[in-house]
């Protein structure tokens, strides 16, 4: 009897296994230091999975387990962004964590998740795809609801676990419909023409719902800002930004298969999303006095935007994505810094109005903000702009001319409440405002980082741009 | 034309931003003289280009042109022409007096106050030196954030209202700029050039007539909220009123240039046939803004709402001058550009002046400044003149070209341009005689401090070129010839050749201009 083994090559998952053995290890730490110790262990770990990644090391980039895992170099790109994010969003939950006597599970919980971006990232198969996104979803689930003192926490907890448990269960059967209609769960199957199309077309389009969860696409959003009011910043930080990253890279292997009968339907899927994201994301964020709720509807709009290059695949449509992901990621979690600076324990339910007379108080803090606000709105010289710029050259050159003028609408929209929210640090009096806290000299520096990176992204953006453009030829 | 190899132009635009540098570092005692030393340092080389360019000659010099985004056919590329020759030193004469303007006037955050100040001018410069559209939007929009700070932070009551207006009206027309750049990029690509954003090659070929239009459309609508245009102006006099004296200065003088600006060096030798088939709208726009204006200039109560409705009303009458697309409208739009920054800048800041000192901008608070004023009230009465085009001063040159464009044009276009004349004098003689004259209705009555040794100078400075423009109007008109000409070539001759697009390089149109900008690139 003769069983054809799998070739498995584990040096492709080198950083996989680091991440889950230092996972897996800080679950057992205890004693008095465990909290700092759990942190400095996960974030080398993610910094060293992040560093595999962007300089792979020979064997990085390759197919195992049958073609089921297969990093490329765009697969190599995702897995970057989604370690960048990781390791941003645990920098900033330092002060969350530490007076609680189980912070060092936390960061475990964070590599776990991480972990689970990883396999929807290199994943080849829906199947496996699912499985990094439960392996994702659990740990987050926990963390969402991590701060056990917060209503807002266990109600928010709660609602993502429903909304996550629902979108799981459309992905499943999106799965069943996909192998009943192409014989595969494999990436494969989309290639060749499918006997039943509409069974594929319903199939893909549950699929993409289930992402659209994940990217807080309109109209699957809805638990984005009760989630990232009630969670710890940090874990918000990371909800609005890493999970996108992993779900725009499965949405960009579906994309980029070749298109036919049951998936042409797809770029007026995404364009409407994105279309629904801008306007809904961008309206609802008018409206909230909650900080961390109008980064909420911000990230709905932003992802709308970031949607909009998937309808422009064909042409400059996933660089444009790439390069929209990266510079979302340094101001997003930028902001996200800055709200941790000035908290000050008050998490989540940290108002706006909180910020006012920052730039005498802070000058650098609120400066940092005004650099983040600025570039989420996409004015130069902030790398907002070239993500937005690249983006709309990416969808005319596509001839989405009117989801370009929806786009820039919206935008004018958005700078009302980015605005603001410079208009409430250098134009308001300070009314008493808070006490200074002490200080989150970690989260400080990364905000001082981003903001220069965000400038940077937008001054020098070339080699960037050289570096995405080798990925996507 | 790189026969300067000594990068002049990013200096220029450099030497703002590092006064930043020395106004953050030092003491915030010390932030008015870094400022002032960085901006007269900037003025002092802004006029360079104005010396170098004896030899009257239509392509761009001073050129620069570095890769910055290849991949996406952006470049750093940088040129002076006769278009933006004079409105360089415009630009770095009103920051030297903004600077003075507001030298002891401003009292909280003075550094982050001059900061603004320094960057806004960096921009400014960037936007009139830019020959790469992407670069050129970067500068145009690296102006709002200070622009927004300095209206918003260091402004009156009202403050975050008109900044947010001010920012918003200013963004929406500028993202159709961008989609419009992006667009004519794309058609650039098709046409032989390649995929770039560099203007000098987008002259290369012939915008087909049937993207002419919608093209034209969304490059205007920037530049027409910028100028301000009605029905886009509403922004202005909020912003106007709300900004601190020296921001105002810098509104009107150059801001507002911007948008004249922007439809000479992109609407005009892009795309032609636009040009033509816009010009009855676009000067019945012109007009209404002439008229409009001036009413409304008469019917303020409020000095500044006064001068910024005035401005509606002369920036109105440049439109009109341009779009006769005669050369001698268009050499009369240039220099009532120069004009209209120099005389209502030297309003703004008498305004300020009134102000500092009455605690009021109220014309029925007001009055008899004269008596106890007497310097100043000869200043305000030469930049009252100035404004309204009398003989002798500055305003007269511009304004007597552009009407004589607009009788050439149509004899009752012209009649009724003719009318800023008079309604002008009505307004800006009504204010002279409420602010000047009449007896002293302000609420704490008593006699104004008269201008000290600061304010004399500033004000010297600023009606010394008005006496010289007025006297001897050919120092400027004729510099501006070449450009003149190169704007004024009609669109006729562009379309005798129709471009084959893979030998666009070698295509000759329409004379002598084209080849001048190929040899500036």
């Amino acid at each position: 009897m003769n069983i054809a083994l799998p070739e498995v090559d584990l040096a492709t998952l080198l950083p996989e296994g680091i991440l889950l053995t230092t996972a897996a290890a800080i679950l057992f730490l205890r004693g008095a230091r465990a909290n700092g110790t759990a942190l400095a262990a996960a974030m080398a770990a993610a910094a060293v999975s992040l560093l595999l990644s962007l300089f792979p090391y020979p064997g990085a980039a390759g197919g195992t387990f049958d073609g089921l895992v297969g990093k490329d170099a765009a697969a190599l790109l995702f897995l970057v962004l989604t370690d960048l994010a990781a390791l941003a969003a645990m920098a900033l939950s330092r002060q969350e964590t530490g007076g609680d006597e189980n912070g060092e599970t936390y960061y475990g919980l964070v590599l776990f998740a991480l972990l689970g971006m990883h396999v929807m990232v290199f994943a080849r198969d829906l199947l496996v795809i699912f499985l990094g996104m439960e392996i994702l979803a659990l740990p987050l689930y926990v963390l969402a609801g991590f701060d056990r003192g917060r209503k807002e926490g266990m109600e928010g907890s709660v609602k993502y676990f429903l909304l996550g448990g629902f979108s799981s269960a459309l992905f499943l059967l999106g799965t069943a419909l996909y192998y009943g209609a192409a014989g595969t769960t494999g990436m494969g199957g989309l290639s060749a023409s499918p006997a039943a199309p509409v069974l594929l077309a319903a199939g893909l389009a549950l699929v993409v719902a289930a992402l659209g969860f994940k990217i807080t696409a309109v109209p699957f959003h809805m638990w984005a800002p009760d989630v990232y009011e009630g969670a710890p910043l940090g874990v918000a930080a990371l909800l609005s930004a890493a999970p996108k990253a992993a779900a725009f890279a499965v949405l960009l292997r579906i994309g980029l298969a070749v298109p036919g009968a049951g998936t042409d339907f797809l770029p007026w899927a995404c364009a409407v999303m994105a279309g629904a994201s801008m306007a809904v994301g961008n309206l609802a964020a008018l409206r909230q006095e909650n900080l961390v709720r109008m980064l909420a509807y911000s990230g709905v709009a932003q992802g709308g935007y970031m949607l909009m290059g998937l309808p422009a695949l064909a042409g400059d449509g996933s660089p444009a994505l790439a390069f929209y992901l990266l510079v979302y990621i340094l101001m997003n979690l930028g902001a996200f810094a800055v709200a941790v600076t000035v908290a000050g324990g008050k998490g989540g339910s940290l108002k706006i109005g909180d910020l006012s007379g920052l730039a005498s108080r802070r000058p650098l803090v609120a400066f940092a903000m005004a650099v983040f606000m600025v570039s989420l709105a996409g004015l130069p010289p902030t790398g907002g702009f070239f993500a937005k710029f690249y983006m709309f050259k990416a969808a005319l050159g596509e001839g989405w001319l009117f989801l370009v003028l929806l786009a820039v609408g919206m935008t004018v929209v958005s700078l009302f409440y980015y605005l603001r929210v410079v208009a409430v640090m250098y134009m308001t009096e300070d009314k008493g405002g808070r006490a200074v806290p002490a200080g989150a000299p970690l989260a400080g520096g990364l905000a001082a980082l981003l903001a220069l990176a965000t400038l940077a992204t937008g001054i020098l953006p070339s080699w960037i741009f050289q570096g995405i453009g080798r990925v996507f030829p | 034309m790189t026969a300067h190899g000594f990068p002049l132009l990013s200096l220029t635009i450099l030497l703002p931003l590092a006064g930043c540098a020395a106004v953050l570092l030092g003491s915030p005692r010390r932030a008015p003289h870094a400022a002032l030393a960085a901006t007269a340092a900037t003025f002092l080389l802004t006029l360079v280009p104005l010396h170098a360019s004896g030899s009257g000659d239509g392509g761009f010099r001073f050129v620069e042109h570095h890769p910055w985004v290849e991949s996406l056919g952006i470049s750093y590329h940088l040129g002076v022409d006769g278009l933006s020759l004079f409105l360089l030193p415009l630009t770095g004469f009103l920051s030297v007096m903004a600077v003075l303007v507001s030298w002891n006037t401003v009292r909280e955050r003075v550094k982050g106050y001059f900061v603004s100040f320094l960057v806004l001018e960096a921009a400014m410069i960037g936007v009139f030196t830019a020959l790469d559209a992407v670069l050129f939007y970067v500068f145009w929009e690296a102006m709002l954030i200070p622009m927004f700070l300095i209206i918003g932070v260091w402004g009156s009551e009202n403050r975050r209202y008109a900044a947010v207006k001010f920012i918003l009206y200013t963004v929406a027309g500028s993202l159709l700029l961008l989609v419009g750049f992006i667009l004519m990029a794309f058609l650039s690509a098709s046409h032989g050039p390649g995929f770039t954003f560099d203007l000098t090659r987008w002259l290369l070929f012939s915008v087909p007539e049937s993207r002419q239009n919608w093209l034209f459309l969304l490059f205007f609508a920037a530049f027409a909220v910028k100028v301000p245009l009605v029905p886009f102006h509403t922004w202005l006099p909020d912003a106007h009123v709300e900004a601190p004296a020296a921001g105002s200065v810098l509104l009107a003088g150059v801001l507002l240039k911007m948008g004249v600006y922007g439809i000479l060096r992109f609407c005009f030798p892009l795309f032609p046939s636009a040009v033509s088939a816009f010009t009855p709208a676009v000067m019945v726009l012109g007009v209404v803004g002439i008229v409009y204006g001036a009413l409304l200039a008469f019917t303020q109560e409020d000095l500044k709402k006064l001068v910024a409705y005035s401005s509606v009303s002369h920036m109105g009458l440049i439109v009109v001058g341009i779009f006769c697309m005669s050369p001698a409208g268009l050499k009369g739009g240039i220099v009532q550009m120069l004009n209209h920054g120099l005389s209502t800048g030297a309003l703004f800041i008498l305004v300020g002046a009134i102000y500092e000192r009455k605690k009021t901008r109220k014309l029925a608070e007001l009055g008899g400044i004269a008596g106890s004023a007497p310097v100043f009230a000869v200043f305000f009465v030469i930049a009252m003149l100035s404004s309204a085009g009398i003989p002798g001063l500055n305003g007269f040159v511009g304004e007597f070209l552009i009407l004589l464009a607009g009788f050439q044009f149509r004899w009752w276009l012209g009649a009724l341009a003719a009318t800023t004349l008079v309604l002008g004098a009505v307004y800006l003689l009504r204010m002279t005689q409420r602010v000047l004259f009449e007896k002293d209705r302000s609420p704490e009555r008593g006699p104004v401090y008269d201008f000290r040794f600061r304010e004399r100078f500033v004000m010297t400075a600023m009606v010394l070129p008005m006496a010289v423009i007025g006297l001897f109007p050919s120092i400027l008109t004729d510099r501006l010839e070449p450009a003149v000409r190169d704007l004024a070539v009609p669109a006729v001759s562009r379309w005798a050749v129709e471009a084959p697009p893979a030998a666009a390089e070698h295509i000759q149109i329409g004379g002598t201009a084209r080849e001048h900008r190929l040899a500036g690139s």
